[in-house]
């Protein structure tokens, strides 16, 4: 029992990267512009946090750093798309090329060095001694527990305030929104912004956290399976946790598995979330229309005030 | 300022439509200079390595080319699709199972001979490339279900398939450590032009270039297409079938994707191995949106990214990082898409309000004629 | 007050109430706004008053949209601006008008339809989703006698519900200038009564509510004060009382000034198309049972309001609209369809001029094989068409969408005359086109004619209806109400039917 501890309690630590950029991602999409660039932002947030950490030796201050880096390039591709309605998918694709390149630009010397510090672990009193339970989510480091709350907090934001509600509305009709007063500009900035802040913070943490490294391929597409974890939770945030948690849970599961050199091919066990989506889509394609979730439905269409039919 | 605007214009002069495009590749290159520089990195060497690298030599040359054969044939995936306003993400998904399929054919098939061998190969990968983009061309057309989620999903699954493949049923035993595929059959491997290391691959995919222009610009069925594209509602007024365009656009799509992929194994070492699609499915969205799916234009396009890319490469042993590659492209391609917009405006001057009648455009009842 | 010579000024003005007097609540002066060099609005001015139901009215084209648009701030007026309380607006976004207390009720219901009402109603406010937002719901809608449950997904309600729901949602935000952009378009009879009902509450309370429309009877029925729109100006402004109803029609179609040219009379044949009972569609855009028969060689003219059903009709007679019930029968084998808005059905903008001449043919002999398409015969086609019907251009490899309205206008003309119909239907064709074009058209149409083809056409261009049709009938709410022979028609008897005036049994 202790292989499938040890797996589930792995994949809370890989599924809090994934939840910060899949957290950030959702947040962009709701107000209506997708962003192809994650993955880009999560490695300029994993080089420029390392950077900061190894240089400052504080953990606090290399995740700061790595959130903002994210977010800078975010507003890249805010200045584009919204300002100058440039096409989203091309936006975002060319950030991605530009996040990889400058990160492995930035990282070029820091190839080598391991960061010392290390964020230990928090035992929750009383929790962590729930058998089971208790060592897969309470003896996590901070930065889980941060993200957990993150989501739920984002969550309820997005479902129970007014800012949630204009961020949603600017997402479904920004004629609406704009009609009701709402600045869909701004909102729309401030999303993206958002964004890119929580993948840049995701990429830290892989850097700074998880592996205490840097490596031109760290993210490894994890900005990628953020993108695919959105659709996945069907744009409500809640659902980001358990579904960061699979991802999490079935990369970790593939680690295990292969390090007992068990021959079961990994790759379907990673399949399985991608085709379940799929599925479920396909059923739920055209109720969604008519509910309260789903696809924000102005998603990829720029805004224009005097846009005459 | 006030009353200035700016104001969409519909034809945009050919001078302007090719002076943007040239100055921002100059305001790339530029950016790319301010980087080196606060790096601490010569400029002049950089560039110097990457132009002979890419284009000055003939060595240098021939790797362009290389690159520039699955990006040309990515770009017309996503630009055939792109003029039904349809943005196949999965080129990348579609590449691996093309591989995939030409693989299998050559496993399956080992003992034809080469030119037999080959054009099942090409056909197989086609095919099951095809299938693949199938997939998500039908959920489109019959419920409308939007094809970027689908394709991009599917890149991931496809990509996915392929590791397990070579990973499971078709691993190279003797090798350790890394993933490859059993070699594929000597006479699968594709017949090099003279003696370079460009494989006829080149002119296959600018076959393909011709053929696809053909059939887009010179066919009565490409014609329906460019209308379905362009407005819906004209095309069901003229009786013209959108769900089947739908998913034969997709199709051919595909299809390019999949022989980009087949082209692919011969760079390989004749084996399918992780990596081999090496994001040319997702460059391939960036070319034919850069060349705005005109087909020529996407040749030069696929030419000159394949460029920065072997520069790029070529970078590694002058001990500068070759990720500036990765930076002036990205840079470039951010200032052409800036260029693409604001070229597409003018500055109008202010109408003079007037007490006059307005101009003569009585259109409602009752006015003078 | 705004003194303007040009328009009929009403002292002080009596509403319904009865009160005298009302204080102004918004002073519109000057509003000048335009498109691509057209004017859509010019100098432009405008008093509402607390406490009164004001009406707008005008044709298609005369403004009144745009004049909502900038009063509500989603437009920028060129020049000109808004008197609220004696401050000087010029709003630059939604929110300034809603800030003002200005709040627009469009066509186009802007709305989330994902969201419930009391979500709806409570985006962009500094009100959370709650029971108190909820209770205020109920009880502004209660108080119009609107039956609205804060909790129902949009989506689940019937257009009128959701108008309903966006005069609350102005309500709540503290709009006392409601301005409804034809509102009773989508709605059956008793709702537009329940609506105007809620107005004239709205109006006792002080509001100042405004509401476009063409329904003479509505206005006459519900408004204190009316102002007629023409050509982006306004051309009378003054109190309802005491307005003859067939003054306030002549006012929105100008007055019987240019008598008609001459255009020889058609020798109609046989029938080419019949419609008996024909039924479609829901509300006002719909048939309610039209019979009508067009034979060959004759010009069958469509007069009416727009949004009376002329669109469903022209469709259906096109054949390209099915009947729910009655019958269609035609006799003709190429039937051509000159559509309302150009460029967004009959054109692709960005092919080009030549490509989109040649739609129709495309797909035949001798212009494509099989499988490949002749440019060569494309372009000689083109070439052709461009002479013939004088389509203004010399590069026609540009993207059809760089012509004006006339040339657009040509091209389809060209297109689908030139391929010889028995039957034309031609809906709105000279509208936004320059004299030279319409002229052009005009004349396309009656050869079209003379060639043998029926043609039925629709317009709102009162004086072109009487030059060439040989008949013309009048639709009002969905049903023919009149129809009047080649000479017998004259623009105040048009005028009067058109808007239901003086005619038994019409719905108004």
């Amino acid at each position: 029992m202790n292989f499938w501890v040890d797996a589930l309690s792995t994949g809370v630590v890989l599924g809090t990267p994934l939840a910060f950029a899949a957290l950030g991602e959702l947040i962009a999409e709701r107000a209506g512009v997708i962003n192809l660039g994650v993955e880009g932002m999560m490695l300029v947030g994993a080089v420029v946090g390392f950077a900061v950490g190894i240089h400052t030796g504080s953990i606090f201050l290399a995740m700061c750093a790595g959130a903002l880096a994210g977010s800078a390039l975010a507003l890249v591709h805010a200045a584009m798309t919204i300002g100058l309605r440039v096409n989203q998918i091309v936006m975002g694709l060319t950030l991605t090329v530009l996040g990889t390149g400058l990160s492995s630009y930035i990282g070029a010397d820091y190839g080598n060095e391991p960061f010392k510090h290390h964020l230990s672990a928090i035992d929750v009193p009383l929790l962590s001694k729930i058998p089971w339970l208790g060592e897969i989510l309470f003896q996590q480091d901070i930065l889980v527990y941060v993200a957990i709350v993150t989501v739920l907090v984002a969550g309820l934001i997005i479902n129970r305030t007014r800012q949630g509600l204009s961020l949603r509305g600017v997402g479904e009709a920004p004629a609406a929104a704009d009609a009701a007063g709402i600045p869909v500009f701004a909102v729309r900035y401030v999303a993206v912004w958002l964004g890119g802040l929580l993948a840049g913070l995701g990429g830290a943490y892989l850097s700074v956290v998880y592996t205490r490294s840097w490596s031109n391929e760290l993210t490894a597409g994890r900005g990628w399976i953020a993108i695919a974890l959105v659709i996945f939770a069907s744009w409500r945030p809640l659902l980001v946790l358990p579904g960061a948690l699979l991802f999490g849970f079935i990369e970790a599961l593939n680690f295990q598995l292969q390090a007992k050199n068990v021959s079961i091919p990994s790759q379907y066990l990673s399949m399985m979330p991608y085709v379940f989506t799929l599925v479920v889509l396909a059923i739920v394609w055209t109720r969604q229309r008519s509910r309260n979730w789903g696809m924000p439905q102005a998603l990829g269409t720029p805004y224009e005030r005097e846009g005459r039919s | 300022m006030r009353g200035w605007r700016l104001e969409r214009r519909i034809d945009q002069p050919l001078a302007s439509r090719i002076l943007v495009p040239v100055l921002a590749i100059v305001a790339g290159l530029l950016f790319g200079a301010v980087v080196l520089a606060i790096g601490g990195h010569s400029v002049t060497e950089a560039y110097e390595a990457m132009w002979e690298s890419s284009f000055g030599t003939g060595p240098g040359l021939e790797q362009t080319l290389i690159r520039a054969t699955p990006l040309l044939l990515t770009g017309l995936a996503v630009g055939v699709a792109l003029r039904m306003n349809i943005w196949n993400i999965g080129a990348e998904g579609q590449m691996a199972m093309g591989a995939i399929g030409a693989t299998f054919v050559a496993f399956h098939l080992s003992g034809l001979s080469a030119l037999p061998l080959l054009v099942l190969m090409f056909l197989g990968g086609a095919i099951a490339a095809g299938i693949w983009a199938l997939v998500a061309a039908i959920p489109r057309a019959l419920i409308g279900l939007n094809e970027i989620i689908t394709t991009l999903f599917l890149n991931y699954i496809a990509l996915l398939f392929l590791s397990a493949l070579i990973n499971g049923p078709w691993k190279d035993p003797s090798v350790v450590g890394f993933a490859y595929s059993k070699p594929l059959p000597a006479q699968s491997e594709l017949p090099f032009i003279g003696d370079t290391k460009v494989t006829i691959g080149v002119f296959i995919a600018l076959a393909a270039a011709a053929v696809i222009w053909w059939l887009l610009d010179r066919t009565r069925a490409g014609f329906s297409l460019q209308i379905a594209g362009g407005n819906v509602r004209a095309a069901q007024y003229l009786k013209i079938g959108i769900a089947r365009r739908i998913l034969f656009v997709l199709l051919i799509s595909g299809a390019l994707a999949g022989i980009a992929g087949v082209i692919q194994l011969g760079t390989a070492s004749g084996r399918l191995q992780d990596g081999l699609t090496a994001n040319y499915g997702y460059i391939g969205i960036l070319v034919a949106f850069l060349a705005r799916t005109r087909i020529p234009l996407t040749v030069v396009v696929a030419l000159l990214y394949a460029a920065l890319l072997t520069g790029g490469t070529a970078l590694q042993s002058t001990g500068i990082p070759s990720s500036i590659a990765q930076i002036v492209q990205a840079a470039i391609i951010i200032f052409v898409l800036a260029g693409q917009v604001l070229g597409s405006y003018r500055l109008v001057r202010p109408l003079r309000g007037s007490a006059q009648p307005p101009p003569s455009e009585p259109a409602v009842a009752g006015g003078a004629r | 007050m705004v003194a303007d010579s040009n328009t009929e000024l009403a002292g002080t003005t009596v509403g319904r109430g009865g009160e005298l007097g009302s204080a102004l609540a918004l002073s519109a002066v000057g509003i000048t706004k335009s498109f691509d060099g057209k004017f859509a609005n010019e100098g432009v001015d405008f008093d509402l008053r607390g406490g009164e139901i004001h009406a707008l009215l005008g044709e298609n084209g005369a403004g009144k949209t745009t004049l909502i648009s900038v009063l509500c701030g989603q437009y920028r007026a060129d020049s000109g601006e808004v008197l609220i309380d004696g401050v000087a607006h010029r709003f630059s976004s939604p929110r300034e008008a809603l800030k003002a207390g200005i709040g627009v009720v469009h066509q186009d219901l802007r709305q989330i339809t994902r969201f419930t009402v009391i979500e709806n109603v409570v985006l962009g406010s500094s009100q959370r989703v709650g029971r108190e937002a909820a209770e205020r719901i109920r009880e502004i809608a209660d108080g119009l006698g609107f039956d609205l449950d804060p909790g129902a997904i949009v989506s689940s309600l019937s257009v009128g519900e959701r108008q309903q729901l966006e005069i609350v949602k102005l309500l709540y935000r503290g709009s006392r200038v409601l301005i409804l952009d034809e509102p009773t378009a989508v709605l059956a009879p008793a709702q537009s009564e329940q609506l105007f009902r809620a107005l004239r509450r709205l109006a006792d309370e002080g509001k100042a509510v405004v509401f476009v429309s063409h329904r003479l009877r509505e206005v006459t029925e519900t408004a204190d004060v009316v102002t007629v729109l023409r050509h982006g100006r306004v051309v009378a402004h003054r109190p309802v009382a005491g307005a003859e109803p067939h003054e306030l029609a002549a006012l929105m179609v100008g007055d019987d000034s240019a008598p008609p040219l001459q255009v020889t009379p058609g020798s109609p044949g046989e029938p080419v198309v019949t419609l008996q009972g024909a039924k479609c569609g829901e509300g006002r855009r719909a048939l309610h049972g039209v019979d009508l028969t067009i034979r060959r060689g004759e010009i069958v003219g469509v007069a009416g309001v727009s949004g009376n059903g002329q669109v469903e009709l022209a469709e259906t007679v096109a054949g390209i609209r099915r009947l729910d019930s009655g019958k269609r029968s035609d006799s003709a084998e190429q039937i051509a369809f000159i559509p309302e808005d150009r460029l967004a059905t009959g054109l692709v903008g960005s092919m080009s001029i030549a490509e989109n001449l040649a739609f129709r043919r495309y797909d035949r002999a001798p212009m494509s094989t099989p499988v490949w398409l002749r440019r060569g015969r494309l372009r000689a086609w083109a070439d052709q068409l461009i002479e013939r019907f004088a389509v203004p251009t010399n590069r026609p490899q540009l993207p059809v969408a760089a012509l004006s309205g006339g040339g657009l206008q040509r091209v389809i003309i060209a297109r689908e005359i030139s391929e010889s119909p028995e039957l034309l239907v031609a809906a709105q064709p000279t509208r936004g086109l320059d004299v030279v074009s319409a002229a052009s058209v005009r004349s396309q149409i009656v050869a079209a004619r003379d060639n043998g083809a029926g043609v039925l056409m629709v317009s709102e261009d009162l004086d072109e209806l009487i030059e060439l049709s040989d008949r013309i009938v009048v639709m009002l709410g969905g049903r023919i109400v009149g129809e009047m022979d080649r000479g017998a028609a004259s623009r105040a008897e048009l005028g009067r039917q058109m808007t239901g005036v003086g005619t038994a049994g019409a719905t108004a």
